[in-house]
């Protein structure tokens, strides 16, 4: 019997150990190790932040969906691997401290014949002063929706602000709050569904709406840009961000690196190097991502952290990271199989896995700041990276070490972005828009470096049914519910 | 060398360029074919797209001297007025555009090097923002409303120039595919309420006739996506025709056809 052990419950690891575990049966043994008692349905925490869902709505418990389909569920935080073993066994394991199950504090060692790391980002709030508490957390200054709790938070204070500006003006500043964002996209659908609110609250006249983030362009949202067809040709998402953000009277900043928070003020540096600073009275700035601080010790105890993990903290895949310059990026840089280059029973998905460069162009200031999105690795392609890792790992359990590694490289995959602009039955606006593929292959589509006969995108009504059917969907495929397989990543 | 312009109804000024990432003699050999284009036609200003090039590259001529801005973007903005504007794209044609009185531009030279630019001078800054617009596959009707960009658009027509409407059919041949579809599930529907009026024998037949209308169905949806596909190829500037559309036909009658089918099971068979 083999031992998967999947560290990280979220979009990626989830759907990794429940198809593994789907695909393996009852014959080998699938542990999922994740901090979290509950499932979050993260896109939809932006509805959460402004008071139209509630966080019951968007999450649910694992425990009893991973005892359904007969996963060992330990609700821990992973603390380190040990991929060559110990002192005692050359057995691999990781070192898990629990945070729930009535164990909190207590540790424990976790052997295994296959890990994934799932483990998704560290919300790197303290890279910016003021942004967080100092302990790693969400600070004082600002709110986040990149948690369920913090978009329940976000929303007690959005209301407060609501009920101010029925009598005066308020300032709301909703973006990125630093130089290496990314997940724009979470701060586009929050700041346009704030003004959807405010409209619907009968305030929007009392409200200076503004937008910040790292993008050197509207709509670069961490992939160089969307692009919609137009009369045979595609358009950039800048015209439709630009459009857009003008008609409903929300002003950008674009280019910036927000490197100071205070209480009301955000401090930021421009591409040009320029210091500026900008008032509000409420704030939703993303934070940047890094690993999730995940140690790598040898047999004998000594640290090799730098052989498994890149310095940001996320884990080296089969990826190109010595691609060099940006002119230089290729397609090929982008890992295919997810697999660890030196330990071969050891495979990350989702954000935890460390890209290779960026998709954007990279950008810095005169001053030396790099200000521009790192590259996405949520949503759609997150699920199919897990899927695929899953795969891969049950044919290296039930073929042998030779068998071959299933693929799924960002240069290859598309992927399907609904973004909400509104929530409401009937007055609900959405983006729904395709990319394919996610990393532009410049060899393959000479140019934008994408396939415009698989792109599109429309904004309006139906795109917010869509989302919200999405919701309902997706929860209904984690909660392993009949068919769950049927339902797409 | 001087180039051909990309002159309406020429739609390939609608590609949205990508990022030069070579700084070498062939971008050197471009920025010279734009300038050279530029003399020929005594223009002030030049998008590479607009000789059909799609990379972010921009060439205007100020105060004697050609300014180069490779991949520009701009970061800042101030003020605004109205930018009385002719451009080239659109023969003959002069509108008033709202544009931002001062910009900041970030930009590499031809060497690749990142360059900043404070723009106040009005002219300029209208001039840079109406190429850049180019850049990302917009022209300065985008900056119009919908009732001011018809009336550039009859202009342009009544001088002959228009986008030819072939590229997208007002009715095309696959709609007999979903036409002929929905008549066979409206049929399906009806079938369901037989019982009601008609003795068990006919209701079997009914049922019998369902049974064969379900692959017909399903026949017919493969045969819109096949026959679609092929139209999207043909007609590749109409927008009703993208993949994206047809996948939401498909799903709406294989939907139609399957909830049908199990209603008929339940109530005929």
């Amino acid at each position: 019997m083999a031992r998967l052990v999947v560290m990280g419950g979220g979009v990626s690891g989830h759907t990794a150990a429940t198809f593994a575990k789907k695909w393996l049966g009852n014959d080998h043994e699938v542990v999922v190790v994740t901090p979290n008692s509950l499932w979050n349905w993260i896109p939809s925490n932006i509805w959460v932040g402004v008071g139209e869902m509630t966080k019951e709505d968007v999450t649910f418990p694992l425990a009893p969906v991973y005892a359904k389909a007969g996963i060992d569920y330990r609700q821990a935080k992973a603390v380190s691997i040990h991929p060559n073993g110990g002192t005692n066994s050359d057995k691999p394991y990781i070192t898990i401290q629990y945070t729930g199950q009535g164990k909190e504090g207590q540790t424990e060692e976790v052997a295994y014949d296959y890990l994934v790391n799932a483990t998704g980002p560290k919300l790197n709030f303290d890279a910016t002063p003021g942004l967080g508490d100092g302990n790693g957390q969400l600070g004082s200054n600002t709110v986040s929706v990149c948690t369920a709790d913090h978009a329940v938070h976000a929303n007690e204070e959005l209301q407060k602000i609501f009920d101010k500006a029925k009598t005066q003006k308020q300032k709301i500043l909703v973006g990125t709050g630093h130089g290496m964002c990314t997940c724009q996209g979470a701060a586009f659908e929050y700041i346009f569904n704030i003004e959807h609110e405010a409209r619907k609250a009968g305030v929007r006249d009392n409200l200076d709406i503004q937008w910040i983030s790292n993008e050197s362009f509207l709509g670069d949202f961490g992939i160089g840009g969307l692009h919609m067809k137009r009369g045979g040709y595609a358009a950039s998402s800048r015209l439709f961000a630009e459009s857009l953000y003008s008609e409903r009277g929300i002003p950008w900043i674009i280019g910036a690196h927000v490197n100071k928070v205070e209480a009301g003020k955000a401090h930021y540096e421009l591409l040009d190097g320029s210091m500026n600073e900008i008032e509000f009275d409420f704030a939703m700035l993303i934070p940047p991502f890094a690993g999730v601080g995940l140690k790598a010790y040898d047999k004998d105890g000594s640290d090799m952290t730098d052989q498994i993990f890149a310095p940001n903290g996320f884990m080296k895949v089969d990826a190109n990271y010595a691609a060099g310059a940006y002119e230089n990026w290729k397609a090929s840089d982008w890992p295919r199989t997810y697999q660890n280059p030196i330990y071969k029973n050891m495979f990350a998905c989702g954000i935890a896995f460390a890209p290779p460069h960026l998709i954007s162009k990279p950008m810095s200031s005169p001053n030396g700041t790099p200000i521009n999105p790192t590259p996405p690795r949520t949503g759609m392609p997150s699920g199919i990276i897990g899927k695929t890792v899953a795969h891969s790992i049950c044919d290296l359990i039930k073929e042998g070490p030779n068998a071959h590694l299933h693929e799924a490289s960002m240069a290859e995959m598309g992927a399907a972005c609904v973004a909400s602009a509104g929530k409401g039955l009937l007055d609900g606006t959405a983006a729904a828009l395709t990319v394919y593929p996610v990393v532009p292959d410049f060899e393959k589509y000479p140019g934008l470096g994408r396939d415009l006969d698989y792109t599109f995108g429309e904004i309006g009504l139906a795109g917010h049914w869509i989302k919200h059917i999405l919701h309902h969907m997706f929860i209904y495929k984690a909660k392993l519910n009949p068919g769950w397989t049927l339902i797409p990543e | 060398m001087v180039k051909e312009l990309v002159i309406y109804p020429d739609e390939r000024v609608n590609i949205a360029c990508t990022d030069v990432r070579k700084f070498d003699e062939k971008l050197h050999e471009v920025l010279q074919n734009m300038k050279d284009t530029m003399q020929a036609h005594n223009l002030e200003a030049l998008s590479a797209i607009q000789i059909a090039i799609p990379y972010n590259i921009i060439v205007i001529k100020h105060e004697d001297e050609y300014l180069e801005f490779i991949n520009p973007r701009i970061i800042k903005t101030e003020g605004k007025f109205d930018s009385v504007e002719k451009t080239l794209y659109y023969p003959d044609i002069t509108q008033t555009i709202s544009r931002y009185e001062k910009i900041k531009v970030v930009y590499e030279n031809r060497f690749g090097n990142p360059k900043y630019q404070d723009i106040s001078d009005p002219k300029l800054s209208a001039t840079l923002q109406r190429k850049i617009d180019y850049l990302f596959g917009g022209t300065f009707l985008d900056k119009l409303n919908k009732a001011q960009r018809q009336n550039v658009l009859d202009a342009l027509a009544k001088n002959g120039l228009a986008v030819s409407q072939e590229v997208c059919p007002v009715f095309s041949k696959k709609d007999y595919f979903v036409s002929f579809t929905d008549k066979l599930l409206i049929v399906m529907g009806l079938t369901l309420i037989a019982p009601l009026f008609t003795s068990k024998e006919t209701v079997a037949t009914l049922y019998a006739i369902d049974k064969i209308l379900l692959p017909t169905i399903l026949v017919l949806i493969i045969g819109f996506f096949f026959y679609a596909q092929y139209e999207a190829k043909k007609y590749r500037q109409c927008s009703s025709c993208q993949i994206g559309n047809n996948i939401g036909v498909i799903i709406k009658r294989s939907v139609a056809a399957i909830i049908l089918s199990i209603a008929a099971y339940f109530v005929l068979g």
